[in-house]
């Protein structure tokens, strides 16, 4: 039962973040700016 | 309470749901045996064990019931984690897994077949069964109002989508697909939620201003408001809360095969005892995910409680509601999601192994091939999941999750951690006085609640009767068991080896560095779980 569930997963929150990243910059860029002057969708799909 | 989806939140679930089911289907084909579809062939390394066996306890009971413990009764509900919950999952990979995975058995009921008897077996097994059907139900019900909350479909219909995922994927991949939806859903949890203790704690002015934001003092202390009912929010004594939290939880994470069956999928002992080590370390850092999202939801509107909606159960969807974008949003549906479909999973995977290995094998349908089990253990997830959807009916007459969930560990995994302790720490404890001691203890709990329910004795609070239960349950098992096993025969030392602590040669690990053995590792998690409680004391 050889199956490495990191790759999936890894890939799948890859993909999340990069939704996160692109939502945020284009459809409320200014939203939660402080303290980095950037929406939380887009800081938090960066950190994912 | 309606909660605002966009396209990009829409996207993010439905890319879930096609992951989870994907997943059962590349599983599918790899299940050729029994072993591998209930015990994931045994091969499952520490880090996927140790995360499953935390996730699996983070189902819908846990995740929005403690945040609504947290709201309804204030920091108290620390208590579950650094003072029970600690001691607890060390105990379990220290002293309780060496006899588990060395026995080689399948389940803990079949544990209780070698160590006493096959009408202990069987009767831990028929109450087990039905304990798992009925927590199952409570997460098919978080799950079908959050969509009911989202869709705005009948509840009705909520139970037959959300349970017909659950149950395709764990039909095809058994306990490994169950295994690795966890291992997911323990990162979703992460990501879908820490965002949120940020945003509400930044909402509420910061730690000291949430602290000033609670309803009354006693909600900001985990131990300070301990020793009397009248001065913490929970209404219970130290006695009922130190002892009675001791015994469900050891109870829990000791005896319930939800857990057990993780650590049981490690692929040695050592990674089977590092399983609960590693569960116990985000398991410790949890409140900040669960508890302090509750704290805030009512620290928001401690008067009029409107953000809450009448049921403490809304405090984590009714939070995410007010503070998330859409796109996070997303994540924070999809870990809700994840949390109640794995925590039923866990459920289910943890019945059918049950079902078929301590009752059917043994009692319907003895000395079939490998195969016929494993299509009978296919059956009976489909059978978990409808008869779950029945038991979510039940679960809407309770306004705290919680409550509801502390009554069923009191009455069945109390009574049944006495068992344990005593066959394994008292050799003589013979396999009758077990039995009628279990059975007592669990008699001893249902007159207990229907002395609280038709008020011939009062508590402050459900979560109290329950602590109390629990005692109740645990002290009547333990002294008839005992009393007991001085007028029946006890089972010869010869049958006790490999089940018993005196009869038995502890792994010692001598191989292994100092810090990489689980006893170091529990001393540090214990040494960590006490400077936190002293902390928030």
């Amino acid at each position: 039962m050889r199956f490495d569930i990191r790759w999936p997963v890894g890939i799948l929150f890859i993909v999340y973040g990069t939704l996160l990243v692109v939502h945020g910059m284009s459809i409320q860029a200014f939203a939660y700016d402080e303290p980095l002057h950037a929406s939380i969708d887009t800081w938090w799909g960066g950190v994912m | 309470m309606h909660i605002h989806l966009a396209i990009v939140d829409y996207a993010i679930i439905a890319i879930y749901f096609v992951f989870v089911v994907g997943i059962g289907w590349v599983l599918h084909g790899k299940m050729k045996s029994s072993e591998d579809y209930f015990l994931s062939g045994r091969s499952m390394p520490a880090w996927v064990t140790g995360l499953a066996f935390m996730s699996a306890n983070l189902g819908a009971l846990e995740v929005m019931g403690h945040a609504a413990n947290a709201a309804k009764y204030g920091m108290f509900v620390n208590h579950f984690y650094w003072l029970a919950g600690m001691p607890a999952m060390c105990f379990v990979a220290i002293f309780m897994m060496p006899f588990y995975y060395g026995s080689k058995v399948r389940s803990v009921p079949e544990f209780l077949k070698l160590r006493f008897n096959e009408k202990t077996r069987t009767l831990n097994a028929m109450t087990f069964a039905s304990m798992t059907l009925l927590i199952s139900g409570i997460d098919l019900y978080a799950l079908a109002i959050l969509f009911q909350g989202l869709l705005g479909w009948p509840f009705w219909a909520n139970l037959l989508v959300a349970g017909g995922v659950v149950a395709i994927y764990i039909y095809l991949g058994g306990l490994t697909s169950s295994i690795y939806n966890e291992v997911l859903q323990f990162f979703l949890i992460v990501f879908g939620f820490l965002p949120l203790a940020i945003l509400g704690l930044k909402a509420v002015g910061g730690y000291a201003g949430l602290v000033s934001k609670l309803p009354s003092p006693g909600y900001a202390h985990t131990w300070a408001t301990i020793w009397h009912p009248s001065q913490n929010p929970m209404g219970i004594d130290g006695f009922g809360t130190i002892f009675g939290l001791l015994v469900i939880s050891f109870g829990y994470w000791c005896t319930e095969f939800l857990v057990i069956q993780r650590a049981l999928a490690a692929k040695d002992m050592l990674a089977s005892q590092r399983t609960p080590l590693i569960a116990a370390i985000p398991k410790m850092i949890c409140p900040v995910l669960i508890i302090l999202p509750g704290l805030v939801a009512i620290a928001l509107d401690p008067t009029t409680q409107k953000l809450l909606g009448g049921r403490y159960d809304n405090a984590l969807p009714a939070l995410m509601s007010k503070l998330y974008p859409p796109g996070l949003m997303g994540i924070g549906v999809t870990a809700l999601c994840a949390s109640f479909m794995s925590g039923m999973a866990g459920n289910v995977t943890a019945f059918n192994t049950v079902w078929t290995y301590d009752i059917y094998q043994v009692h319907i349908n003895p000395g079939k091939p490998d195969g016929h089990y494993m299509k009978v253990g296919r059956l009976a997830t489909i059978f978990a999941v409808v008869v779950a959807g029945a038991t979510a009916f039940i679960v809407l007459r309770f306004n705290n999750l919680m409550d509801y969930l502390q009554l069923l560990f009191a009455f069945f995994l109390a009574p049944l951690f006495a068992t344990f302790f005593l066959g394994m720490f008292w050799k003589r404890t013979s396999p009758n006085a077990a039995f009628v001691g279990l059975l007592s203890g669990m008699a001893g709990a249902a007159t207990h609640y229907m002395l609280y329910r038709f008020n011939f004795i009062g508590y402050h609070s459900e979560m109290a009767a329950n602590f109390y239960q629990a005692i109740w349950a645990f002290a009547i098992c333990f002294s008839v068991t005992i009393v007991l096993t001085f007028f029946t025969n006890s089972k010869p030392e010869e049958e006790l080896v490999g089940l018993v602590y005196s009869l038995t040669e502890m792994p010692r690990n001598k191989g292994l560095a100092w810090y990489a053995r689980p006893g170091t590792w529990a001393l540090a998690i214990l040494v960590l779980a006490t400077a936190l409680n002293i902390i928030f004391w």
